[in-house]
């Protein structure tokens, strides 16, 4: 009909390699698109495993698919394979800030202030378009090997793990969330808050990686899920830092969030504007420190492990879908044809038919049995064909019409006794037009 | 923004001519395309600025009243979303906000947009139908036509045209996203004007079943969770009675519904077994159904027994399977030939 160009997607179109990440509801790993040798990031999400609607996760999926945005980890698309939905998103080959931040121990200010300003980028982009981040840290900051920065892990992990969270025990670690985010709730419709909670995350954020840690990292994130709230803003402090780093801490971690600034607004902060100029400089300066944090990981060979083991979607291609546990009667339609039959004239077409649908119905052993009793348990394809004759049969007006298509019924029922399969295919064949 | 805009001092009407001119010359064939897409983004934000304000300007009424007068009259709408595959990417969210906004606006309590669309353009509704037979615009189209369908008299247009059911094949486009939204689209359709749903249900009683079994039956696991959860919602609309009858006395779904209680989702069960409670606690149930359930009288107490319901965390979910299987024990015994 359309998209004829387009067969659907499978795991087959895709090399899976190793698992870069894992999270509640999934692992990502990094994986090679076999028809353009384009590297991605699949993240793997298990459908069944929570009571969620899946309205949550498709939804997420559209949002994903409407954003286009240099600053913004772009989706390349899904599908969806037993109760496992592959989402498959640009690969960043620098790994996440978090990462850098593990090798580095802390950031040169310059290189903070060039991440800060393209995720501030990334926020006009995302508020623009009504969306709010929800979980702005170091870890959701990914970079390029060219050093591109982009946000990652909005909405799909986002979204559905902080409602998962409220449901479940709480997980996350609360260092980076505004103090209305905690004291209000989710969504801005509740009452609750909106964009500004990402520049909140993002002043957090900042200190981060500039110091190698959130502030009050040193606590237990539960105790100080009170504290924030209750707390004067943190403030960055030491010689080490300049005015300007100092200053734009401050503007982003204000309280009130109706005062705080907008991402916007901050583009022309001090702080990042001066970055104009020395761009390409800064740039290199990241750039070497990605390769040689890359190398070192390389050297070590580190391999994260997946939470769930990878064979459980690759291999199991044989593995039927829908295991019927309890075995089903449904020989209903048969006993009454059988039933109705009896009472008609024709004798000797109820004994055959009697011989071929008891079978079907009672023993195992029957030779004569068209199809298996196994496939008795459902409505199998085949015996669809049957029953569809049946019903044919009952338009029939006239005691002509239906002798012929009782004749039909039991030819069927030889042929399908001499080719097994046969009735099933016409069936299949059947579905395929409609 | 506010000095660009008195530099520029178009008239409302102005952009709606100026942006239809463009859009009529947008052709992918064209060396000069770019130049027109980049003129249509350029008047499409004109458009929303005139809409919705921007840092320093707020919107005026006059001058919206005065926009939405010339889209009508030019059949701008229809212009846009006939070309919408020629419009850039973000243009065409600019297209979406442009017609959501006309949509909801009203005067004397009636959108004028509705009657535009339902008396002179029912085109535009067709080609919103349709939209998920395109890649690029079929995310917006449904957007778009979602905001429509909020308005019961475009639902009724929408639920009536023949291109309704092409929603059942949709669903099974290989593009996820497009699939998703269209199955949004569907579900919308059938669960926001009640009474509207409730008539059409009880008129299309058979085409209608034929075609949500099939996505039940669905090979895509979203589609049989999303095909389930809608059927449960309009199985507990009382308004659906008439539909609701014919359902569950016709033992084709009583199958259906018993295999999803034998699959391996859990979750599946869980629907499967808000669809099946009702066969059983239906007070006068057809002679095939009943026959069915006595059948499987020990399948289902065996599998009742069985059935995790602790994973659920549903209080009420202890309470409806032990009625269920009080019911289930009743059920005549049958005689087998065996």
């Amino acid at each position: 009909m359309f998209y004829q160009t387009h067969t659907p997607i499978t795991i087959k179109q895709y090399d899976i390699f190793q698992c870069i990440g894992k999270g509640n509801f999934g692992d990502v790993y990094k994986a090679k698109c076999l028809t353009n040798a384009q590297d991605v990031a699949i993240k793997v999400v298990n459908l069944d495993e929570s009571n969620e609607d899946v309205k949550a996760f498709t939804q997420e999926i559209q949002f994903l698919s409407r954003l286009r945005n240099p600053y913004i980890t772009s989706y390349i698309e899904t599908f969806v394979k037993d109760f496992n939905m592959f989402i498959v998103m640009e690969y960043c080959g620098g790994g996440s800030c978090s990462d850098l931040l593990r090798y580095a121990k802390k950031l040169p200010e310059d290189i903070v202030a060039l991440i800060i300003r393209d995720v501030l980028k990334g926020l006009v982009y995302l508020h623009n378009e009504k969306k709010v981040h929800r979980d702005i840290k170091s870890a959701n900051i990914l970079l390029t090997e060219y050093g591109e920065v982009k946000l990652a892990d909005f909405g799909v992990s986002g979204e559905i793990t902080l409602t998962m969270k409220k449901r479940n025990t709480f997980v996350g670690t609360p260092f980076w969330m505004a103090p209305e985010v905690i004291t209000r709730g989710k969504s801005s419709d509740e009452g609750g808050y909106n964009e500004k909670a990402d520049i909140w995350s993002t002043g957090i954020t900042t200190i981060e990686l500039v110091t190698g840690s959130p502030p009050l990292a040193q606590y237990d994130p539960m105790k100080i899920l009170f504290d924030i709230p209750k707390k004067r803003p943190p403030v960055l402090v030491g010689i080490n830092f300049s005015d300007n780093i100092k200053d734009f801490v401050k503007y982003c971690l204000i309280k009130d969030p109706k005062a705080r600034p907008r991402a916007k607004d901050l583009l022309h902060h001090q702080f990042v504007s001066r970055l104009t100029g020395r761009n390409s400089s800064v740039k290199a300066m990241l750039v070497k420190m990605i390769r040689d944090k890359n190398m070192q990981s390389l050297a070590t060979g580190k391999v994260k492990k997946p939470k769930y083991p990878l064979e459980r979607f690759v291999d199991s291609d044989s593995e039927e879908q829908s295991s019927a546990k309890v075995q089903w009667d449904f020989e209903t339609f048969k006993s009454e044809f059988l039933r109705r039959r009896s009472s008609t004239t024709n004798k000797e077409v109820y004994k055959r038919y009697g011989d071929n649908y008891s079978s079907l119905q009672v023993s195992a052993s029957s030779p004569l049995s068209p199809i298996s009793p196994e496939s008795a348990v459902g409505v199998k394809p085949g015996q669809l064909l049957f029953y569809c004759v049946e019903q044919v049969y009952h338009r029939g007006r006239t005691e002509a019409t239906q002798r012929t298509v009782e004749q039909l019924l039991v030819n069927l029922l030889e042929y399908e006794h001499e080719l097994p399969g046969l009735c099933e295919a016409i069936v299949e064949e059947l579905s395929h037009v409609l | 923004m506010a000095f660009l805009f008195k530099r520029n001092p178009k008239t409302p009407q102005d952009i709606v001519r100026a942006l239809n001119d463009s859009v009529l010359k947008l052709d992918v064939n064209s060396d000069n395309n770019k130049k027109y897409q980049d003129e249509c983004a350029r008047l499409l934000a004109q458009v929303k600025v005139v809409l919705h304000g921007d840092d320093e300007n707020d919107p005026q009424p006059d001058q919206i009243s005065h926009l939405a007068q010339e889209v009508y009259a030019t059949d701008c709408l229809y212009t846009l979303i006939a070309n919408l595959k020629k419009l850039s990417f973000d243009s065409r969210k600019d297209v979406l906000i442009l017609f959501s906004t006309l949509l909801r606006r009203q005067i004397a309590g009636k959108s004028p947009t509705v009657d535009y669309l339902i008396t002179q353009r029912p085109e535009i509704i067709a080609m919103l139908i349709k939209g998920p037979e395109s890649q690029e615009t079929g995310l917006i189209c449904g957007q778009i036509l979602r905001d429509c369908i909020k308005f019961e008299v475009i639902n009724k247009y929408v639920i009536s045209s023949p291109l309704f059911w092409n929603f059942f094949k949709y669903v099974h486009l290989p593009v996820f996203e497009i699939a998703t939204d269209s199955f949004t689209t569907l579900h919308d359709s059938l669960t926001i004007h009640k009474k509207l749903v409730s008539e059409f249900l009880a008129n299309n009683y058979d085409v209608f079943t034929t075609q949500i079994n099939k996505l039940i039956q669905s090979n895509n696991y979203v589609t049989k969770r999303q095909s389930v959860r809608l059927l449960s919602e309009l199985v507990l609309q009382r308004q659906n009675q008439a539909f609701l009858n014919k359902y569950f006395d016709d033992s084709t779904n009583l199958k259906i519904i018993m295999f999803l209680l034998s699959d391996k989702s859990k979750n599946l069960q869980l629907e499967g077994f808000h669809i099946f409670k009702f066969f059983v606690a239906k007070p006068k149930k057809s002679q095939k159904v009943l026959d069915i359930l006595a059948k499987n009288k020990e399948n289902f107490i065996e599998f009742f027994n069985a059935f995790d319901i602790h994973s659920f965390n549903d209080v009420n979910l202890a309470d409806e399977r032990d009625y269920i299987l009080m019911e289930i024990q009743k059920l005549p015994e049958i005689e087998r030939i065996s």
